[in-house]
């Protein structure tokens, strides 16, 4: 068990989530390390891999049990008991793709309908993550309602992003003009929604990274404060934090005592290690145990 | 700054449809060699083209099937990968994002059963060749070489069930090939069919059902015809079947 996972480890992540989604591209070229997208795929053509809310769709829509589809999830659910939410951090090919895109309006704030001030949240009166936290577990239950009621899985089918993105990449003789015309629609709005509304798919809609962030409530990998004593709170933290977390929150409650436990469970947290590399002090740790 | 993120944006939007292009160019390459298409297909007089789509081999019940498909893909790039090409994805309303093997005639289905193996929702079930079931296929008597004064065994030569599908009623108007309900509906007659655009046609079963009676009264009608009527008939065949011989897709040996 890992008491420290390593700082430098960090910053190795884009490329991680860079080299992730080639190898998913490596199809086009007959390389066949992993056949699928990832909204479901086979490694090596031996192991099924399935998406946890694809799961949960297919299970609503079909209204039974189906042993395949259970012996796909078991890979899924082997990883991700250990890492959490890591997927949005590690692998989703949106992350990067957001990234960049944030990457180019730092100079500006553009403010949306909800306000987001550099990730950070605002202190004091209801925080958006107060106001907003739960729509994300709303939209996947109206999904999964639909599901149940008209049969079909919904997201994954037609609006996954995880689908979609591929689709519009790896498409070519073997698959329709309009089907990529649709995945460059579905990835074209989300990309607008990104560059006005830093990150609301990620925080306040996307069903499948919700999914991954009840895994966080009972996985291996966790977030450790130590020395809060140190903290001298600049808020370099939460300013880093783009999925908000309530980082000051917690070391104000360890400090006064109101809470003892030096973990913190966060749904929302996809262990990217922006806080960790941006504490001066090194109060923030994440922890595999 | 300002520039540069212009610049950045401008890369974007560049390389976006550069990619579009690229990929419309594609479409169009791959539509080349179909001028069959402009004919009516086989039995056109029986299904006015209101058919349902085959799914790959091993699909649940249809309803089952798009509750339980997901759209993830992995059958129709792994039957790419492995050099068939048979499925393609549907862009439809309730079936969208669900495979479907369209081209019988250039792509069909050759059993090999891998895009079963990686499904990883149960929508395409563990099944054995023998115990498949994608439709049926269905011979055009009018277009048939076998049926109108010829002897042709291009099909039951391509068939992988031979003698357990194919049923012949030699006479002299030619060896009048059968396809009886054996069939697993795979597609690899239509594919080596001589006649341009080919003679038959695969249809689901719950479609061949429909005009089941129709199509049997035909063949038994044809099968007890008198001479003179039988004649006059081949002989009206003969153009339809010459117009297809005009479209050069296939060798005739």
């Amino acid at each position: 068990m890992i008491e420290n996972i390593n700082k430098e480890i960090f910053k190795y992540r884009r490329i991680f989530l860079a080299l992730i989604s080639l190898v998913f591209l490596l199809q086009i070229f007959g390389l066949n390390i992993v056949i699928g997208y990832l909204v479901g795929s086979v490694v090596f053509r031996l192991l099924n891999f399935i998406d946890p809310f694809s799961f949960v769709e297919v299970l609503m829509a079909s209204r039974g049990f189906t042993s395949v589809l259970f012996i796909s999830l078991v890979p899924v659910l082997l990883l991700y008991l250990v890492f959490g939410r890591s997927f949005c951090g590690w692998i989703c090919p949106l992350d990067w793709i957001f990234e960049t895109i944030d990457s180019l309006k730092r100079t500006r704030r553009i403010r949306g309908k909800i306000k987001v001030k550099n990730y950070a949240l605002t202190d004091g009166g209801l925080s958006e993550k107060e106001k907003y936290g739960y729509l994300a577990f709303g939209v996947a239950i109206l999904i999964l309602i639909f599901d149940y009621l008209f049969q079909v899985p919904l997201f994954s089918r037609y609006f996954s992003h995880l689908t979609n993105i591929f689709r519009f990449t790896v498409s070519s003789s073997y698959m329709s003009f309009n089907i990529f015309l649709f995945s460059f629609g579905v990835l074209t709005s989300l990309v607008f929604v990104e560059f006005f509304m830093p990150r609301v798919w990620c925080r306040y809609i996307c069903p499948v990274g919700i999914v991954y962030g009840i895994f966080n409530k009972f996985s291996l990998i966790k977030l450790k404060f130590a020395k809060v004593e140190d903290c001298s709170f600049c808020h370099l933290c939460v300013e880093k934090c783009y999925m908000g977390v309530d980082l000051i929150g917690k070391i104000e409650r360890l400090k006064n005592g109101e809470d003892s436990k030096v973990i913190l469970r966060a749904v929302e947290c996809i262990y990217c290690g922006e806080c960790i590399r941006a504490c001066p002090n090194s109060i923030i740790k994440i922890v595999l145990k | 700054m300002k520039r540069r993120s212009f610049i950045k944006i401008l890369s974007f939007a560049v390389s976006s449809l550069l990619l579009t292009a690229t990929d419309y160019a594609l479409y169009l390459y791959g539509r080349k060699g179909r001028e069959a298409e402009n004919l009516p297909p086989p039995l056109f007089r029986l299904f006015k083209d209101r058919l349902s789509d085959i799914r790959p081999p091993g699909a649940v019940y249809e309803n089952e099937f798009k509750a339980k498909c997901i759209g993830c893909s992995v059958c129709i790039n792994i039957c790419k990968n492995l050099g068939y090409k048979s499925l393609s994805l549907k862009v439809g309303l309730s079936d969208f994002g669900t495979p479907v093997v369209d081209d019988m005639r250039n792509h069909p289905c050759t059993l090999c059963m891998e895009c079963v193996k990686v499904c990883p929702t149960g929508a395409l079930e563990k099944v054995h060749k023998e115990r498949v079931k994608m439709g049926i296929a269905l011979i055009d008597f009018e277009l048939c070489l076998g049926w109108n004064g010829d002897v042709c065994l291009s099909c039951s030569k391509a068939c992988p069930f031979g003698a357990s599908v194919f049923e012949f009623y030699n006479s002299d108007w030619g060896n009048q090939p059968y396809i009886n309900e054996n069939c697993k509906g795979c597609g690899l007659c239509v594919k080596y069919c001589p006649v341009g655009g080919s003679a038959i046609r695969v249809v689901r079963i719950d479609d061949y059902e429909k005009v089941k009676s129709k199509y049997l009264s035909e063949f038994k009608l044809l099968l007890g015809m008198e001479h003179a009527k039988r004649y006059e008939l081949v002989y009206s065949n003969i153009p339809k079947i010459m117009e297809r011989g005009k479209i050069y897709d296939r060798e005739y040996q």
